[in-house]
């Protein structure tokens, strides 16, 4: 198994005030990692550290043995690709956008793309099913459309890693459903190893091969999902109770909240 | 980039170059002694004792070259600062660039600086007081990370009104000879005369244009934020600090020649962008050459309309630009 990203005793946050401590964790070739944990458990700030977007105030991030610190921007982004939660609707083509993904490939004075870039953006955009809007501009289109013209944008960046923050929020299920489909696809086919922090537990025993549970800023477990999502740790972690039962057509766990509801009992029924 | 792009504003970019030499040439027949098209010509080759050949050579050549060069360097530094800022009312006048470097400016004579360390006082004292305007403006909204775009519009115009208060402050001290150059400095004209010092705009101006397009991929790459632009491998950080200390130099030395000369930064880029769009491959060219333009054509007019008599170009560049700026925002319904 390559190792492609190792994070090792992880401090980091904003100002002087750490929002995680001591974080360790591995991802190989091929891992699908869910990060999850209740709100303000530092998931997002976990994410923007790896990315190189925050400082750790402790500890070292490598890819693929490298440093983070030690790469330059350009080496980071050939290495790592990130897909935000919502990208701003600009005013640009969408093809353009994708093909940005090819900027760390540039030479310093190259002001224009190359035909073999062309091809890569394009083959990619075949893949995310981006093709059939890819003239429009990035402010015309749905927050699920663009969405996928990003993950295309990040694969033409052709990184070890992909990085997704909350790549579910605001979708409707089938759209849900849709992208997460399409992440595993890449994540198969490609043999792409993929972070994502996602907030919904059901998705997160669907399609991740191992979670990383957060609470309060530290790692609380980690392992497959049928070893994290136990009632225990969710009650736990999440200060919830919960019933944890297993899907019919997956056999990967099921988390069902017990709602007042069911505890009045009867209204349900 | 798609081809028809491509081609179209290549094609802005030679009418815009164009556009430049006609402007250039009308503006050296026009003024107080007539000369024709055709006399400019025949001047050029022969006829270098006459009196018309030193007015053309000696007065205004060197004065549309201040222009070309002062209206250039405004236009880039306003495509610049509103690459960076991502907002398109963003420009050295509204940032309070252009009022920061006012106050060296008037230090310098104030203190009469210019008989101790020579002509490039000025200049020099406009680029500091421009870049230190520059870092305020910087620590202020790039602070935390987050940045606020009416603070720093409400920051930089109240920069510019205390500015303006210390220029005031500093003429109510001054002495009559001292007042009457920072009168005559903060109307805003293109009458420098000094040859050594329109050479150095000029070539500051080319040269502040050659250098920002090392980050013109960068600027683009900015268009879809600044955290996007990280994700992509853009040293962000760095390419900031590198747009401000060029556009701070092209305001600067701009401002120490030719006083305030306000809109020039916010009309220019905002009508180059409706028509070639946001790429900044073309727009930062686009900006200068067309801000050049602009501003020989609004010098020509100020040269002219009440001949004998001269009106300051900030005059007629604020109306002009303020105007078509009105008309621009209404018409496209730009999203500010």
């Amino acid at each position: 198994m390559t190792e492609i990203l190792k994070v090792e005793n992880l401090s980091s946050g904003y100002k002087d005030e750490n929002i995680i401590n001591n974080i360790n964790f591995s991802a190989n070739k091929g891992d699908l990692v869910g990060i999850i944990g209740p709100n303000g458990s530092g998931k997002t700030t976990l994410l923007r550290t790896v990315t190189g977007l925050l400082k750790p105030s402790r500890g070292n991030i490598f890819v693929q043995k490298d440093n983070l610190s030690s790469l330059t921007s350009k080496e980071i982004a050939k290495r790592i690709a990130v897909v935000t939660q919502n990208i701003e609707p600009v005013l640009i083509n969408v093809s353009e956008y994708v093909l940005m993904g090819r900027m760390p490939y540039y030479d310093k004075f190259q002001f224009f793309e190359k035909n073999q870039d062309k091809y890569i953006a394009g083959e990619y955009m075949k893949m995310t099913d981006v093709m059939p809007y890819k003239n429009k501009m990035m402010s015309e289109i749905s927050g699920g459309e663009r969405q996928r013209a990003q993950v295309a944008r990040a694969l033409v960046q052709q990184p070890v890693l992909l990085l997704l923050d909350e790549p579910t929020s605001h979708l409707d299920i089938t759209h849900q459903v849709k992208i997460l489909d399409l992440i595993k696809r890449l994540n198969r086919e490609l043999q792409l190893t993929v972070v994502l922090v996602i907030h919904d537990l059901n998705m997160a025993a669907e399609y991740c091969s191992k979670l990383l549970m957060l609470k309060k800023g530290e790692v609380f477990q980690t392992g497959p999902p049928e070893q994290v999502l136990t009632y225990k740790n969710i009650e736990e972690v999440y200060e919830t109770v919960v019933i944890v039962e297993k899907n019919p057509l997956t056999q990967k766990p099921y988390v069902l909240p017990v709602t007042e509801n069911a505890t009045k009992g009867g209204a349900v029924r | 980039m798609r081809k028809a792009d491509f081609f179209k504003n290549t094609y802005f970019i030679i009418i815009l170059f164009i556009l430049l030499i006609v402007t250039g040439l009308l503006s050296l027949c026009a003024g107080s002694a007539d000369i024709s098209v055709s006399e400019v010509f025949k001047l050029l080759f022969n006829g270098h004792e006459s009196w018309q050949y030193s007015i053309i050579m000696k007065i205004r050549l060197p004065r549309i070259i201040l222009g070309l060069a002062v209206g250039g360097s405004l236009g880039l530094a306003g495509a610049l600062l509103q690459g960076i800022f991502r907002n398109p009312l963003v420009e050295p006048y509204t940032l309070g660039i252009s009022g920061g470097a006012s106050i060296g400016i008037c230090l310098v004579i104030i203190f009469n600086l210019a008989s101790v360390l020579g002509l490039f006082a000025y200049p020099a004292a406009g680029f500091i007081g421009a870049i230190v305007t520059v870092i305020i403006v910087y620590l202020m909204s790039f602070r935390n990370g987050g940045m606020r775009i009416n603070n720093l519009l409400l920051t930089g115009v109240m920069i510019s009104f205390i500015c303006s208060s210390a220029v005031m402050l500093m003429m109510a001290m001054a002495k009559n000879e001292q007042l009457h150059n920072i009168v005559f400095w903060t109307m805003g004209s293109l009458s420098e005369t000094n040859k050594n010092l329109i050479f150095l705009i000029f070539a500051v101006a080319v040269l502040g244009l050659i250098s920002s397009y090392i980050f013109c991929m960068d600027l683009n790459a900015f268009l879809i934020g600044e955290e996007e632009a990280a994700h992509i491998g853009v040293n962000t950080e760095r390419t900031k600090k590198w747009i401000f200390v060029i556009a701070s130099l092209l305001t600067g030395l701009s401002v120490s020649v030719a006083g305030i000369i306000g809109f020039v930064g916010l009309v220019v880029p905002h009508i180059i962008r409706t028509f070639m769009g946001p790429d900044h491959r073309f727009l930062l060219i686009g900006s200068f050459l067309a801000g050049a333009v602009f501003l020989v054509a609004c010098d020509t007019l100020a040269r002219t309309v009440i001949t004998p008599l001269e009106l300051p170009v900030g005059v007629i560049t604020g109306i002009i630009g303020g105007s078509i700026f009105i008309y621009a925002i209404n018409k496209r319904k730009v999203d500010l």
